[in-house]
């Protein structure tokens, strides 16, 4: 039975998606050539394919994101080590999502101080808190010094800049005032530094240390005097240490140990 | 690391991760914002990597990655959002069948939508994907953007080839519609006649 223009118009997509056989293609290819309507229909719909993909291309994957998920695996990794049964046992891919907001950084500080730092509610606030994927546009550029004046006029200690050495080639590139669940003001400092050849970000945030809550963290480290304590979740490495009763948290998608070594260079330099 | 889990993660990086382009696209289209999408990737592949041994090694991997991906979008990146979206859906159905069907072929030979797509920016076009329902975009980003065939897009999106097919021609049809929406706003097209024709008028009524 040959085909109509309705059958035409029908099977458009698919025939232009090429899910048909050679065989099954036959009698549309015939149809579509004899028919001088269903000629222009399919070649704009064809037309309407090939410009959407063109409109919307995109570039790939930014290589700051696989090498988060290099560490992303390497936690994986790590965790597994820890508790070897965990993830022993398939479950639904439903149940993925609660799995996997249930799982605690393991906290573990080897002087047993464990930072009283609970809040009321008893639970811990996440380093992710200190992440924030949706910046604000920066409020304050210009020359640190002018703007950390600002700074420690809104969160009512000082906000120094930082004094890491010039090798890692640190710029600053912007500042706000951040309000995070569970502190009253942030400051923010964004900084780019060269890792190796590559710029990547580093955020400090600057808050007055008796407004902590508990910050997680997986190892503790004495640097120059001061306990840091390093965790990393999801890519991001992140240090936190108190000095002279002013909190930071350094956050950057580097691994600990070159997140280790900047705050290394910042302490020793003060 | 055991010399069994280091081959596990071989493994991973060798067949799961080269598929990381196409998830970034993906996830870039269903979440539309550089950051969500790095996130919405990167929970994926690592859900992917805790759920390894479950992958069965001769499916395809790039299908059942991105129904990871779309799931974990769907679950966690839209719940705020889905009540009202299934609403959308539905009310987006509706009107993606009434009255298209019978202009189409007309509408098709005066003015066609590839045409329009020209002459629009790239930013109206995401904006009018990104305003179908959350079934019917993804079915179109996996066709008409990355290519799947409609078997790999019904084991992505674990439904049914036929409803692939639906999903893939209702979205295109608002698709196009949005698109003619704006081209009429931007001035690139003026609203068709017809539609005039059938405004109405009460100055006419008032007579």
């Amino acid at each position: 039975m040959a085909l109509t223009c309705n059958d035409v118009q029908k099977f458009v997509h698919p025939y232009l998606d090429g899910e048909f056989t050679e065989a099954e293609r036959g009698e549309l290819d015939y149809h579509v050539a004899e028919c001088d309507q269903c000629r222009t229909y399919v070649s704009h719909e064809r037309g309407f394919k090939v410009r959407l993909r063109d409109k919307l291309a995109l570039p790939p994957a930014p290589a700051d994101l696989r090498s988060r998920i290099t560490l992303a695996l390497n936690e994986e990794d790590a965790a597994n080590d820890e508790q070897p049964s965990r993830w022993q046992h398939a479950l639904p891919i439903t149940s993925i999502v609660a799995a996997a907001a249930a799982i605690a950084l393991f906290v573990a500080f080897p002087n047993g101080r464990t930072l009283e730092l609970h809040d009321t509610a008893g639970v811990d606030v996440d380093p992710t808190v200190f992440v924030d994927n949706h910046p604000a546009p920066v409020e304050v550029t210009g020359p640190i010094q002018r703007v950390s004046k600002e700074l420690e006029h809104q969160v009512g200690v000082p906000v120094r800049p930082l004094q890491v050495s010039t090798k890692q080639n640190v710029h600053f590139t912007g500042a706000r005032i951040n309000r995070l669940s569970g502190f009253d003001r942030v400051a923010r400092l964004e900084y780019e530094f060269d890792n190796r050849g590559k710029q990547q970000q580093l955020t400090v945030q600057v808050f007055d240390a008796s407004q902590r809550r508990n910050i997680k963290a997986t190892h503790r480290r004495r640097i120059a005097g001061l306990d840091v304590y390093f965790a990393s979740r999801r890519g991001y490495s992140f240090a936190y240490f108190e000095d002279n009763a002013v909190g930071y948290v350094f956050t950057s998608d580097v691994d600990i140990e070159t997140l280790a070594e900047l705050v290394r260079s910042e302490l020793t330099h003060r | 690391m055991s010399a069994r889990k280091k081959a596990n993660r071989n493994e991973f990086e060798q067949v799961a991760l080269p598929h990381l382009d196409v998830m970034y696209g993906v996830g870039y289209r269903l979440t539309r914002n550089r950051g969500d999408a790095e996130d919405l990737v990167q929970d994926a592949l690592v859900r992917a990597y805790r759920f390894w041994h479950t992958f069965q090694r001769d499916s395809n991997c790039k299908a059942w990655l991105l129904k990871i991906l779309t799931n974990t979008f769907l679950n966690s990146y839209q719940k705020h959002k889905r009540g009202r979206e299934v609403l959308a859906a539905a009310a987006a159905e509706q009107q993606a069948t009434d009255g298209v069907l019978l202009q189409e072929r007309s509408r098709a030979q005066q003015d066609p939508e590839g045409a329009l797509l020209d002459k629009m920016v790239s930013d109206d076009v995401a904006s009018a994907l990104e305003s179908l329902p959350p079934d019917f975009r993804i079915a179109v980003v996996l066709c008409d953007l990355e290519g799947l065939s409609y078997k790999e897009i019904a084991d992505a999106m674990d439904c049914p080839v036929g409803t692939v097919m639906s999903r893939l021609y209702r979205g295109r049809r608002l698709l196009q519609k949005q698109l003619y929406g704006y081209a009429v706003e931007r001035g690139i097209v003026k609203a068709n006649d017809v539609e005039d024709d059938n405004m109405i008028n009460l100055s006419d009524y008032r007579k």
